[in-house]
């Protein structure tokens, strides 16, 4: 079967390849993929970042991909899932027997592996998953959007389970790529009532998006966020997400923030950030990482779904063969795509 | 000026008579009421069975503490909104010294006051309240909605206590005019699927539950609760229970609708219930009261209104001037009506 694999370690080193389609080991499933996405972490692999470098496969060729979904093609009779159904994976391979894991935070688990990056991920044909990193989705969930199901399980986590902001609350996001607008539409279903999403220059497209999310976009070549947060609420931003993975992203988000006001970091960035700290203890400041998912977020992303998969689809720019990664590679690097969903259809090419 | 007195201890005595319009004292304010709401407590004074925390309801009284109107005058001393201010009405003040009021739930003290139920209320053309009680609001709440406030706040009260997350399924126990409140929070905090269940009679305000938020509203018994809550989570039940049936019934269907590890918030009034206690801890859950609001929650609750992520006037089902008084307390006490609004404006 055909793959999109890291080659090497080095800058570039993609390769559509030729693999063995995997075979299926006990207690798990093997799964035809119907769609994947692209994150900023794919992009980030391939122009090896520093950051990811330091924490990706051990061995090459790795195939790419951890935002993938499909179709049970294989398994074992199980009570989760049967040959058919139509799946998400969540691509967080967590050993199950940790401390973190028995608190059920599968994302601090000591033995984390994720698939495209660790292991083998799902810019693929076939993929064999553990059993119980599977998702069913029932059937009136709309089949566009499971692809996507990875991503907002990022912003479910972040904005229903770590950082939940109150009935009422100023909620600002910064930066205005696919987990930004994704908080933002889960900011908004949990009773915010304004969400300000800020982006650069080059976000154009994505802050038009924003507004048509129903938030306020910010283009901070345009203006200060600060004086945007500031006419809204003087106090300040009760909730921060960010979501921008800029170095100077702490100090702006808690100087936005209010007194006793929460900022959330869901960006990664690659280099120490300096911020001030007195005003974090004298203003009360509560600074919260937020990282992937636990296992408990998938089934409550499910359950959202009614509410936000409209609003979700509005992120999706382009849909193109997988054979296209390149140049959806380039796209999302140039912040010309918002989301990409790639289609393993090689025989068509 | 007109207003609705409970004249005289007994079941109901309660008349709209015309009264002097009252004179502000040091640190209060002289408000001309424009709205004003009627509220299932007021039919419990009517009837006299309301009992106060800790002093009877002193008659003749001016009931009456859901409302909303514009500064008039200001008394000796009193530091508030300037006349001609469109206000809202916090019901409740505490003696400010202390252990509770000291920390700011002046809710829980036990020498509170409340208009319309321990001073004069607000089922009046004018009412004199404590300056300090007055809230300024913004352009963007209507003064329909403001006289909802009230209850809103107690809302904002139980939002704080059960911290809803997005996707939790939620029931609603008493689909009247504090439980719709609550169904619009939570629908507005991303809770759902939202279940309301009622008793027979409760037809009419089913149907506006299901206009504002609710995913099923139904007359249900426990046994019909318990069925409709398991079929909506795969048999694990509601992860957030809020009862405001203020029956027996109610509770303990609230009781049993809970899910594991779920929180219960009660607020309606009933002493006295039967329940299986042991259920609490079986299902290691959590059973929170609410009662009434303290300004913070005002504050959220003007914000919530403002920002159009509710809009309780919905729940208006009957509109009269304050002269047909007592024909609102026979809709409500009939549940033909959700919220009877009076409009005292010109």
């Amino acid at each position: 079967m055909k793959a999109i694999a890291k080659v090497a370690g080095e800058r570039g080193a993609i390769e559509m390849i030729d693999v063995p389609a995997p075979a299926r080991r006990g207690g798990e499933a093997i799964v035809r993929i119907t769609g994947a996405g692209i994150c900023g972490t794919d992009v980030s692999i391939w122009l090896w970042r520093p950051a990811i470098a330091k924490a990706y496969a051990p061995r090459f060729p790795v195939i790419v991909g951890h935002e993938f979904a499909g179709v049970v093609e294989d398994c074992d009779p199980n009570d989760r899932v049967a040959r058919g159904d139509l799946v998400v994976v969540n691509p967080q391979l967590a050993c199950g027997e940790c401390y973190y894991c028995a608190l059920g935070e599968q994302t601090q688990c000591d033995h984390r592996r994720l698939m495209g990056g660790h292991v083998d991920g799902g810019w693929t044909e076939y993929v064999a998953v553990p059993l119980r990193n599977l998702i069913r989705i029932p059937p009136h969930v709309d089949p566009a959007v499971v692809p996507l199901i990875e991503p907002l399980s990022v912003a479910v986590h972040s904005v229903c389970q770590r950082v939940v902001p109150r009935q009422g609350d100023l909620v600002v996001v910064m930066g205005a790529g696919p987990i930004g607008l994704m908080n933002a539409i889960l900011a908004k279903a949990a009773g915010a009532a304004h969400v300000v999403v800020s982006g650069l220059a080059q976000d154009a497209a994505r802050l038009r998006l924003a507004a048509d999310l129903g938030a306020i976009p910010v283009n901070v070549a345009e203006e200060q966020l600060v004086d945007v947060v500031q006419r809204l609420e003087p106090r300040g931003a009760d909730v921060v997400y960010e979501c921008t993975g800029s170095p100077d992203g702490l100090a702006e988000a808690a100087t936005i923030a209010r007194k006793a006001g929460r900022v959330a970091l869901i960006g990664l960035p690659g280099t120490p950030s300096s911020v001030e700290t007195t005003p974090l203890v004298m203003r009360q400041i509560e600074v919260i990482g937020t990282r992937a998912y636990n296992d408990s977020t998938w089934p409550l992303t499910i359950k959202l779904l009614d509410r936000i998969t409209g609003d979700a689809l509005k992120l999706v720019t382009h849909d193109l063969p997988l054979r296209d990664y390149a140049r959806a590679l380039d796209l999302v690097h140039a912040g010309q795509a918002t989301k990409v969903v790639l289609r393993p259809e090689f025989e068509a090419g | 000026m007109r207003a609705v007195v409970k004249t005289a201890r007994g079941p109901g005595n309660i008349a709209v008579m015309d009264a002097p319009v009252p004179v502000p004292g040091p640190g209060e304010a002289l408000v001309r009421i424009l709205r004003s709401g009627l509220c299932g407590t007021d039919l419990l004074v009517y009837d006299d069975v309301y009992r106060g925390r800790r002093r009877p309801v002193p008659c003749p009284l001016v009931i009456g503490h859901e409302a909303a109107g514009e500064v008039v005058e200001l008394g000796p001393a009193a530091d508030g909104p300037a006349r001609g201010t469109r206000v809202g009405i916090e019901a409740v003040t505490g003696c400010g010294l202390c252990f509770q009021c000291a920390r700011g739930r002046y809710n829980l003290c036990q020498d509170w006051h409340h208009i319309g139920l321990t001073t004069a209320g607000a089922l009046a053309e004018f009412a004199v309240v404590p300056a300090a009680s007055l809230l300024p609001l913004p352009a963007a709440v209507s003064l329909d909605n403001a006289a909802f406030l009230e209850p809103l706040a107690t809302v904002m009260n139980t939002l704080e206590r059960v911290r809803p997350l997005p996707g939790t399924p939620a029931a609603v126990v008493g689909p009247g005019p504090f439980g719709l409140l609550h169904v619009q929070a939570l629908h507005a905090a991303g809770a759902g699927p939202i279940l309301v269940f009622g008793r027979p009679g409760d037809e009419a305000r089913l149907e506006i539950a299901r206009h504002v938020g609710a995913d099923e509203a139904i007359v249900a018994d426990r046994g019909a609760a318990v069925g409709s809550a398991a079929r909506w989570t795969d048999g694990i039940g509601m992860g957030l229970v809020i009862e405001t049936a203020g029956t027996p019934e109610g509770v303990q269907t609230a009781l049993e609708i809970t899910a594991g590890g779920g929180t219960l918030a009660t607020l309606g009034l009933v002493r006295h219930t039967e329940i299986d206690a042991l259920q609490v801890m079986r299902k290691d859950m959590t059973w929170v009261g609410v009662v009434a609001a303290v300004r913070r929650h005002w504050a959220e609750a003007i914000r919530l209104v403002a920002s159009g992520r509710v809009n309780p006037s919905a729940l208006i089902t009957h509109r009269m001037p304050l002269g047909a008084a007592l024909d609102g307390f026979a809709a409500l006490r009939a549940r033909e009506a959700v919220k009877v609004m009076y409009d005292l404006a010109d």
